[in-house]
C-alpha cells in the first residue's frame, strides 16, 4: 500500500515536471523584437513599409471627389459609400468612419512600418545600409505628408536629434496613444517632413536598378512639394521650393512624353517612364478578396471609376461609376488639347450602354479606369494594375513654375510653356501677359494637367481658393478633414487633441 | 453482494421446484433496444416469493407456477414489466432512461445518477432513436433544458451552433465535445445511431475539464457490445423526401410591376405600360423535393472475456436547393472492442473512420442562390427562346443572377476523411485502486475543390476560369492517465478519489493552389495545373512565418474527491491545473477549483417510507472554470503581417517582393477567460417514479473576456495582416432557470405513455467592456457595402444587441416634416426625408437625427426556450412527437436588395401611397431614401417560433411472430421532421443563426431547414 502510494507520488511528480516543458511551443518565424540581424532583414522590413503605399488608393479617391471637378457618383439606389458622398458634398462629419478613417489608419500604419525599421537602424552594420535608411525616411515623409494634407497638424511622437526637432525613430507602442500630442501647427509638421527628406536625399541614388525604389529625384520632388505647401504658411519656403525643383529639373533625368506616348501615359505599358518621378506600383497578379482589399497588390481606385455594369467594351471593364468628371471641367479643354482624350472617357452619346448611377454625366475618369489589358488574378476584379503616378514631371514643372512666381524666380513661364507645348504640340498656346496673371494661369494649367489625379482639392486649399470653387466648402473648416471621432475617443484625446476646427 | 443475492434467489427457486406441482414457465429476456439477451434479470411470480434469474443467454425457467399467475420482470436500467405467465415466453424489456440507477458519465469516470450533484442531463439511445436525427445536434434541441442548437444553414451537412446556457463569451461559445474521450469539433462525422448516450455537463460539474469547460461539456459514448452475448445484428434504414419548410411571400408579377411603376414615379413614362399577369415563381424553380436515405448495419456480441461492437453506415442527402449540387453523403465504419486480459486488466479500443463529401452552393448572403431567387425580377422567364437560362440584363437589378444558371455553374465540393482511434487500459489492484491510461487520436484530411467557369449572367459575369484546390490536415491526440481509489468504510462512508493527468496536442497544416486562366474551357474536371496562372495558397514568406500551420498543446493535472454518507449526503470537489501553449508567459498555468454538494432528502428516515415520494435530491454547485480559445501566439508580436510589393518590372513576370511586417501585436499578459458558475437545483420523482421533475437556477459570470478591441490608428494595426493585441477586458453574465417535468404511466397492459416539458430562461448581460475609447465592440453588417454595423457589445446590454434607429410610424405629410425642420438647430431634422418615409426618433432630443440617436432595437438571444415531448405505445404501435419553442429572439431582415428591379415581400402591398394609407410600411422609392440607407427597427422582427420538430409512428411485430421469423425486433415507422413552424417572422427560418456572439441574428437569406418525411425500418436479428 505504502509502496504503491510512493509510486503514485513519484509518477505524479515526474508528470508534473514534464508537463511544464510539454506546453512550450515555439512560434515559427522571427519575433518582432529579435529581427534586423542582417541586410536581408532590413530589406524585408523596408518592403513592408513600401507595401503601405499601395493602400493610399483611398487618398486618391477622396481627393478626387472632394474637388469641384468630380462628382461622387455610385449606385443611385442607395447611399453608396456614404463617406465618399458626404465628402463630395462637403458635409462630412467626424462620424464618417469609412474612407476617412481608412486614410488615417493606413497612413499611420505606413508611418509605423517605416519607424519599425528606423527604430532598429543602428542594430546591425553592413555596406549600403544608408540607402535603406534613406528610403525609409522618404516613406515616412510620404505617409506623414498624406496625413497632414488630410488632417492638419496631426499627433506625432517627436524627438530632438542633432538639435533639430524630428519625428521619433520609434514605433508607437500600446499605451503611447494616450500621451502623444498634436504637433503645434501644420507648418511644424511640414518642417518635420522636410527634415526627413533632407536626411534621405544625399543617400538616395539618382537611378535605381529596381524601378520601385525611391530615387533622389523623387525625394527632391516631394521635398519641393512640401515646401510649396509649407509656403502657404511661411512664404520664405517658396524659394526653397524653387531651389529644390531646380535640382530635379536640372538633373535632366525626366522629360514630358509627347504624341502617342502621351496618349498612352496612363496605360500599364507606360508605367515608370521618363515622365514618372514617383510612382506607386500595383499589380493584379495576386487575387483580391472583399475581406481584405488592402491585402492585394492591386489598386481598388480604378474599379470605382469605371462605368457601371452592364457595360460591354473591348477596352474597359465595368466599374462602379464613381469619380465622375463634370461637364464644366470638360469644357475647359480645347478640342486640340491632347489632354482631353487622356482625361475623359466620353460616353455622353452612349448613356444607355451602361447603368447610369448617381450624378451621371456620361464622362468618366480615363486616367484611372479599369482596363481590360490589365490581367488580374481571381474572380473579384478589385486588384487593378494601374500604377498611381504620384509625382509626374509635368506636376514638377508646374509646381516649379508656381514656386518661381512666388519667390521671384525667372523660369515660371518657361516651365508653364513646356507643359502647354506637350498638350497642344506647338507653341501657339505659350503664355502671354494678355491672359492675365501668370500665377492664375499656372493654377488653371494644374487643374487641367492633373485632373482626376487627386491633387486639385489640396491645390485649392493651399491657394485659398477652395471656398470660392467648391460648393458647400466652409472656410476655416473644410481645409482639412475631421479626425474620425472614434479615433479621438480611442486615444482618450477628445480634449487633448480636440477636433479639427469647425467640426 | 449482488451475486450472493442471485444465488439465494436461485436456491429459493430451486426449493420451490422441489415442493410444488404446478406448470413450468420458461422463456428468454432480451433488451428491446438491441435484442441482446439480458443476463441476471430478476423474475418474480407476482404476490409470491417464487421466481428466477435469467442466465447468460437470457433464458429462465420457473417451475411450479400457478395458472393465471403474473410474472414481474425487474432489471437495473430497464423498465419493470408485468406479463401473464405462459409456457414459452419471449420477453423484451425497455430501457428506462429515467432510472435513478442510470450511470452518468462525468468525465474520467461515471457516477450513479442518484449521486450526481451537478446539473447533468443524459440523453439515451432510445430518445435519440425516437428523434431519428440526421445529425447528433438535432437530438439535443428541445430534449435537454439549457441547450440551444441553431444552424447557419439548412443545407445538407451544414454545421450547427450548440450553446449551453447562453452565450458566455464574445469569442468562441462552442462547448467541448468528447466522443469516447476523443475531442470532436464537427459532429457531422458521427452517425447518430452509433450513440449510446449523450451526457451534457452544464454547470461546475464540467470543472473536471478546467480551462476547456466554460462553454459546457458534452460527453458522447458510443455503443459497446456486451460480454457473454451471442452475435447479434442490427439493421436500420430510412429513406424519404425533403421539402423546404418555408417559402417567402413575395410580390407576384403583377403586383411587382405596379410596385416598380410606383417606385420609379414617372407616370408619363412608366416602367410597365402593361401589367404582366404571368411570370416566374423563382422560389418554386429553385426549391426541389430532395431525397434522403440512410442505412446502418451494426453487429455486437461478446465472449466471456471480450465484448465487441462494429458497424457501418451510409447517409446520402440531397439539398432542397440544387438537389445534387448541394448533396451530402457520409460513410462511416466503427469498431468498439473490449478485452479482459485478466479479471483486473481490461483493454478497450475504438476506431471510427468517416468519409464525407459535401457539395456547396453559394448560400447565406449577397450572391447566394436563395438571395438571388428572392430578389430576382419575377417577370423574367427562367429560360430564353433558345432554352438557355435567361440573363439578368436590366441594369437596375445589378449583381443579381439567374439562380438556376448559378446552380448549374456551381462546382464546389468539400471532402473530409477522418479517422479516430482510441486505446485504453484499466488495471485494478488491491481491490480499491484502478489505474487507467487512455490515448485518443484523430487524423482528418479536408479537401476543398472548386471550379468557377466563365459565365455570362447578364450583369454579373465571371470571366476566365478559376480552379481552387485547397487541403488541410489536422492531427490531435489526448493522453489521459489517472488513478481512481474507491472504497466504503463501515458501509456508510463512500469515498472515491481521482488523480490524473492529461496531455493534449493539436496541430494542423493548410496547403493547396489556386489557378486562373483567361481561356474559358468551362471544363469542371480540369485540375489547377491546367490553369495559366497558378498561385500557391501560401506564399513562401507566409510559410516562413508559419501562417500555414498551427500547433497547440495543453497539459493538465486534476483531482476529484467524491464522498457520500449512506447515499444521503453527497460531496464532490474538483481541482484542475491547466497549462496551455496559448497562454501568455505571465499566465502559463491556471487553477480551476469547483465543488458541489447534494442531499438525498428522500433517503432520510422521515421520508423513507413515503408512499408518494420516490426520490428527492437537493444539490448545489460552484466552480471556477475557463475558456482557452485564445489565438495562438497572441502573447508575442510576430512578423506575420502582409508585406508584399510590386517591383514594377516591365517584364510582365508576376514576381512579387515579399518582405516582413508586424502581424498581431502581442500581449504577454494574455490568459484564459474565467467563469464563475453557480447552480442550485433539485431532482425529484414521485408517484412510483411516474412523475419526475428537475429544476435549476444558474448564474455564470465570465470574466477576463478576450477582446480584440478597436484601437487608435496611431498604433499601426490597420496594416494588412496586422491586428491590435487581444486583451482580457470584459465580463458577461448569463443567468436563468431550467425546469423539466416528465410523466410516464402504464394505463393498461397495452397502453403506456409519456409526456414531457422543459423550459430554460436566459438573461444575458454584458457587465463590462474595458477597451478604452467608448467601450464598445461593434459587429454585424447591414445591407450591401454600407459599412453600417448592426450589433454591439456594451456594458449593461445583452451580448450582440442590435443598435440602430428607432422609428415611430411614417411621415404622412410634408407639413409634419416642416414642423420638425423648423425646430431643428440647422433647419434640417433628417436630411432627404419625405412623406411616406420612416419617421426616425430623436432619442437624444437635440432636435435632429444624428448617429447619437441610435439605440437598442432588440437582440438575437431568446429569453426563453421550451421543449415538448409526448409519446405512447399501444400494443404494437408506438408514437412520439416533440416540439421546440424559442421566445424573444429578434432577427434583422436583411435579404432584400434596394435595387428598383429587385423583388419585395408582399408586406410591400401595404406600403404608404399617400397621406393616411399606411403608418408601417414606407413608400416605394427608386433612389436612395432614409428607409433603406439606415439600419432602423423597420428591419428588426420578432423571430419567436414554435416548431413541430419530429413526429414518428412505428409498428413493431410482437415477439411470437418475431421468433417464428427468427428475428429479435422488426419495426417499421414513418417520421416527419420539422413539419411546421409557427412564427410571425417574414424570413425563411426564425431558428437560423450564424452563431457569432456579436453579429448573429442577421438574416441575409438563411437556407431554411428542410421538412422531411421518412419511411424507416429497424431490424434486429
Amino acid at each position: 500500500m505504502k509502496k504503491i502510494f510512493k509510486t503514485v507520488m513519484v509518477f505524479s511528480l515526474v508528470l508534473l515536471a514534464s508537463c511544464d516543458d510539454y506546453i512550450e511551443v515555439e512560434p515559427i518565424g522571427p519575433n518582432a523584437d529579435n529581427y534586423f540581424n542582417n541586410e536581408q532583414e532590413y530589406e524585408s522590413a523596408l518592403i513592408g513599409a513600401y507595401d503601405m503605399l499601395q493602400s493610399s488608393f483611398w487618398n486618391v479617391l477622396v481627393g478626387v471627389v472632394a474637388s469641384d471637378d468630380y462628382a461622387a457618383g455610385g449606385d443611385s439606389f442607395n447611399f453608396d459609400q456614404p463617406t465618399i458622398q458626404n465628402v463630395n458634398q462637403m458635409i462630412h462629419t467626424p462620424s464618417d468612419n469609412n474612407q476617412l478613417r481608412d486614410i488615417w489608419n493606413l497612413m499611420y500604419a505606413g508611418l509605423n512600418r517605416a519607424n519599425y525599421l528606423l527604430e532598429f537602424k543602428d542594430k546591425t552594420e553592413f555596406n549600403g545600409k544608408e540607402q535603406i535608411i534613406a528610403q525609409a525616411y522618404f516613406l515616412r515623409a510620404y505617409f506623414t505628408f498624406e496625413l497632414t494634407k488630410h488632417f492638419g497638424n496631426i499627433p506625432l511622437k517627436v524627438e530632438t536629434r542633432g538639435g533639430v526637432s524630428r519625428i521619433a525613430d520609434q514605433r508607437t507602442i500600446i499605451g503611447e496613444q494616450y500621451d502623444i500630442n498634436r504637433v503645434g501647427s501644420i507648418s511644424a509638421v511640414y518642417s518635420l517632413i522636410e527634415e526627413d527628406l533632407k536626411e534621405a536625399i544625399p543617400n538616395l541614388l539618382a537611378e535605381q536598378s529596381e524601378v520601385y525604389r525611391v530615387t533622389k529625384g523623387a525625394a527632391q520632388a516631394l521635398l519641393g512639394k512640401v515646401y510649396l505647401y509649407h509656403g502657404t504658411f511661411d512664404a520664405t519656403k517658396f524659394a526653397d521650393a524653387a531651389t529644390t525643383f531646380s535640382e530635379v529639373i536640372g538633373s535632366a533625368q525626366y522629360s514630358l512624353k509627347t504624341g502617342d506616348d502621351y496618349k498612352n501615359l496612363f496605360e500599364s505599358s507606360a508605367e515608370n517612364g521618363d515622365e514618372s518621378v514617383f510612382e506607386i506600383q500595383y499589380t493584379g497578379v495576386e487575387p483580391a478578396g472583399w475581406s481584405c482589399i488592402i491585402c492585394s497588390e492591386g489598386s481598388y481606385f480604378p474599379k470605382f471609376c469605371g462605368p457601371r455594369s452592364p457595360y460591354d467594351n473591348s477596352e474597359f471593364v465595368t466599374g462602379w461609376g464613381f469619380c465622375l468628371p463634370s461637364q464644366e471641367l470638360y469644357d475647359l479643354f480645347d478640342a486640340n488639347d491632347a489632354r482631353r482624350d487622356v482625361t475623359f472617357y466620353d460616353l455622353r452619346d452612349q448613356q444607355d450602354s451602361y447603368s447610369q448611377g448617381r450624378d451621371d454625366t456620361g464622362l468618366f475618369n480615363k486616367k484611372y479606369i479599369p482596363r481590360k489589358s490589365d490581367d488580374r488574378a481571381g474572380s473579384d476584379p478589385l486588384n487593378f494594375a494601374n500604377n498611381y503616378r504620384s509625382i509626374r514631371y509635368a506636376d514638377v514643372l508646374l509646381m516649379a513654375a508656381e514656386a518661381h512666381v512666388q519667390s521671384g524666380g525667372a523660369n515660371a513661364e518657361d516651365y508653364l510653356n513646356q507643359v502647354r507645348f506637350r498638350a497642344y504640340g506647338d507653341n501657339s498656346h505659350d503664355y502671354s501677359s494678355a491672359e492675365g496673371d501668370l500665377l492664375e494661369a499656372i493654377y488653371s494649367e494644374r487643374r487641367k494637367e492633373l485632373a482626376g489625379e487627386g491633387h486639385r482639392f489640396f491645390d485649392l486649399v493651399r491657394t485659398n481658393k477652395a471656398a470660392a470653387a467648391i460648393p458647400g466648402f466652409t472656410a476655416n473648416k473644410n481645409e482639412v478633414f475631421p479626425i474620425p471621432l472614434i479615433e479621438l475617443e480611442l486615444a482618450n484625446a477628445v480634449d487633448r487633441w480636440k477636433q479639427n476646427p469647425g467640426y | 453482494m449482488k451475486k450472493m443475492f442471485y444465488t439465494a434467489l436461485m436456491t429459493l427457486a430451486f426449493a420451490f421446484t422441489a415442493t410444488a406441482q404446478n406448470t413450468t414457465v420458461s422463456g428468454t429476456v432480451k433488451s428491446s433496444a438491441d435484442g441482446l439477451p439480458l443476463i441476471g434479470v430478476n423474475i418474480i411470480v407476482k404476490n409470491t416469493s417464487s421466481g428466477a434469474v435469467s442466465d447468460f443467454d437470457g433464458n429462465f425457467t420457473i417451475n411450479n407456477v400457478q395458472p393465471n399467475a403474473t410474472l414481474v420482470f425487474t432489471y437495473i436500467g430497464f423498465e419493470t414489466l408485468e406479463l401473464a405467465a405462459s409456457a414459452n415466453m419471449n420477453v423484451s424489456l425497455n430501457e428506462d432512461n429515467e432510472s435513478l440507477d442510470e450511470i452518468v458519465v462525468i468525465g474520467y469516470g461515471t457516477q450513479k445518477k442518484k449521486e450526481v450533484t451537478g446539473a447533468v442531463t443524459v440523453l439515451g439511445s432510445k430518445a435519440i432513436e425516437k428523434l431519428n436525427p440526421v445529425r447528433v445536434e438535432q437530438a439535443l434541441q428541445g430534449q435537454v433544458a439549457g441547450v440551444n442548437v441553431t444552424s447557419g444553414s439548412g443545407s445538407p451537412g451544414a454545421g450547427s451552433n450548440i450553446r449551453i446556457r447562453g452565450v458566455s463569451t464574445n469569442g468562441d461559445s462552442a462547448p467541448l465535445i468528447l466522443v469516447d474521450g476523443i475531442r470532436v469539433g464537427d459532429l457531422s462525422a458521427i452517425n447518430p445511431s452509433d450513440i449510446k448516450s449523450i451526457n451534457v455537463l452544464k454547470d461546475a460539474t464540467a470543472g473536471i475539464y478546467g480551462v476547456q469547460a466554460a462553454n459546457g461539456v458534452i460527453l458522447i459514448t458510443t455503443k459497446t457490445g456486451r460480454k457473454n452475448a451471442e452475435l447479434k445484428f442490427q439493421f436500420d434504414s430510412y429513406t424519404g423526401v425533403q421539402q423546404t419548410s418555408n417559402k417567402l411571400d413575395l410580390l407576384n408579377p403583377t403586383d411587382f410591376a405596379i410596385y416598380v411603376n410606383d417606385a420609379a414615379d414617372d407616370p408619363l413614362n412608366p416602367e410597365f405600360f402593361v401589367y404582366p399577369q404571368t411570370g416566374t415563381d423563382w422560389q418554386d424553380e429553385v426549391f426541389r423535393t430532395a431525397i434522403i436515405s440512410n442505412v446502418n448495419l451494426s453487429a455486437s456480441g461478446g465472449t466471456e472475456k471480450s465484448a465487441y461492437s462494429f458497424g457501418v453506415s451510409y447517409l446520402d442527402q440531397d439539398g432542397i436547393v440544387g438537389s445534387g449540387k448541394s448533396n451530402f453523403n457520409r460513410l462511416t465504419a466503427r469498431l468498439n472492442y473490449q478485452y479482459n486480459i485478466l479479471d483486473n486488466l481490461k483493454l478497450t479500443a475504438t476506431a471510427l473512420h468517416t468519409v464525407s463529401e459535401k457539395n456547396n452552393l453559394p448560400e447565406g448572403g449577397i450572391g447566394a442562390v436563395l438571395y438571388n431567387a428572392v430578389n430576382i425580377n419575377p417577370n423574367l422567364a427562367t429560360t430564353d427562346a433558345d432554352g438557355n437560362y435567361s440573363l439578368v440584363e436590366d441594369i437596375r437589378q445589378i449583381e443579381i443572377k439567374n439562380p438556376l444558371a448559378q446552380i448549374q455553374n456551381s462546382y464546389n465540393t468539400s471532402r473530409v476523411a477522418k479517422i479516430s482511434a482510441s486505446f485504453g487500459i484499466d488495471y485494478t489492484f488491491l481491490n480499491n485502486f484502478t489505474v487507467s491510461s487512455k490515448l485518443q487520436m484523430n487524423h482528418a484530411n479536408v479537401r476543398d475543390d472548386s471550379f468557377i467557369p466563365e459565365v455570362d449572367y447578364g450583369t454579373s459575369n465571371t470571366t476566365g476560369n478559376e480552379v481552387v484546390d485547397h487541403g488541410a490536415d489536422y492531427d490531435d491526440y489526448i493522453w489521459d492517465n489517472y488513478i481512481t481509489y474507491e472504497n466504503s468504510f463501515n458501509e456508510k462512508h463512500n469515498l472515491t478519489v481521482l488523480l490524473g493527468t492529461s496531455f493534449s496536442h493539436e496541430e494542423g497544416k493548410f496547403y493547396g493552389y489556386q489557378g486562373t486562366t483567361s481561356i474559358a474551357t468551362n471544363n469542371p474536371n480540369q485540375s489547377v495545373w491546367d490553369m495559366e496562372v497558378i498561385n500557391p495558397r501560401f506564399q513562401p514568406n507566409q510559410i516562413a512565418v508559419g501562417n500555414n500551420v498551427f500547433e497547440k498543446r495543453l497539459s493538465s493535472i486534476f483531482t476529484r474527491v467524491q464522498y457520500n454518507y449512506e447515499g444521503k449526503y453527497l460531496l464532490s470537489a474538483v481541482m484542475r491545473r491547466d497549462g496551455s501553449s496559448a497562454f501568455g508567459p505571465n499566465n502559463k498555468y491556471g487553477y480551476f477549483p469547483s465543488g458541489s454538494i447534494g442531499w438525498n432528502v428522500s433517503e432520510e428516515d422521515f421520508l423513507n417510507d413515503s408512499s408518494w415520494l420516490n426520490n428527492l435530491k437537493l444539490r448545489a454547485s460552484y466552480g471556477v472554470i475557463g475558456n482557452d480559445k485564445i489565438r495562438l501566439f497572441g502573447f508575442t508580436s510576430l512578423l506575420t503581417g502582409e508585406a508584399t510589393y510590386d517591383p514594377g518590372n516591365a517584364t510582365g513576370i508576376p514576381d512579387l517582393l515579399n518582405g516582413v511586417a508586424i502581424g498581431l501585436i502581442g500581449n504577454p499578459n494574455i490568459q484564459w477567460e474565467e467563469q464563475i458558475s453557480k447552480n442550485i437545483g433539485f431532482d425529484t420523482s414521485l408517484f412510483n417514479n411516474k412523475l419526475s421533475i428537475s429544476a435549476d437556477i444558474y448564474s455564470k459570470i465570465t470574466e477576463d473576456l478576450l477582446i480584440a478591441p478597436d484601437g487608435s490608428g496611431l498604433l499601426g494595426a490597420a496594416a494588412p495582416g496586422s491586428a491590435l493585441p487581444i486583451v482580457n477586458a470584459g465580463s458577461v453574465e448569463n443567468k436563468g432557470v431550467e425546469f423539466s417535468i416528465n410523466y410516464n404511466d402504464q394505463l393498461s397492459d397495452d397502453f403506456k405513455f409519456n409526456i414531457g416539458f422543459n423550459f430554460t430562461t436566459l438573461q444575458n448581460e454584458v457587465l463590462s467592456v474595458d477597451v478604452g475609447g467608448n467601450g464598445i465592440v461593434n459587429g454585424g453588417q447591414f445591407g450591401v457595402g454600407t459599412g453600417i454595423t448592426t450589433s454591439r457589445m456594451q456594458a449593461g446590454m445583452p451580448m450582440g444587441y442590435f443598435y440602430g434607429y428607432q422609428t415611430n410610424g411614417l411621415y404622412q405629410t410634408q407639413a409634419e416634416i416642416d414642423v420638425l425642420n423648423a425646430n431643428a438647430p440647422e433647419g434640417v431634422y433628417h436630411a432627404s426625408a419625405a412623406p411616406g418615409d420612416l419617421k426616425f426618433v430623436d432619442t437624444n432630443g437635440n432636435g435632429y437625427i444624428d448617429p447619437e440617436d441610435k439605440t437598442n432595437l432588440g437582440d438575437p438571444l431568446a429569453d426563453i426556450t421550451m421543449g415538448f415531448n409526448i409519446g405512447f405505445t399501444y400494443k404494437n404501435i408506438d408514437f412520439s412527437a416533440n416540439a421546440f419553442a424559442s421566445i424573444g429572439n429578434d432577427m434583422i431582415r436583411d435579404y432584400e436588395r434596394t435595387d428598383l428591379y429587385a423583388n419585395r415581400g408582399t408586406y410591400m402591398l401595404d406600403r404608404w401611397q399617400g397621406t393616411g394609407t399606411s403608418n408601417t410600411v414606407p413608400r416605394a422609392v427608386a433612389g436612395a431614401s432614409v428607409n433603406t440607407g439606415f439600419f432602423s427597427d423597420f428591419y428588426v422582427e420578432d423571430a419567436s417560433f414554435l416548431r413541430l420538430q419530429n413526429v414518428q409512428i412505428g409498428y413493431s411485430l410482437n415477439s411470437k411472430v418475431l421468433s417464428s421469423l427468427g428475428l429479435d425486433k422488426f419495426r417499421i415507422y414513418v417520421s416527419g421532421n420539422n413539419l411546421y413552424t409557427f412564427t410571425e417572422y417574414l424570413g425563411y427560418d426564425p431558428s437560423a443563426s450564424n452563431g457569432a456572439p456579436i453579429g448573429s441574428g442577421i438574416d441575409k437569406g438563411f437556407y431554411p431547414v428542410a421538412s422531411s418525411y421518412l419511411l424507416g425500418i429497424n431490424l434486429n436479428f
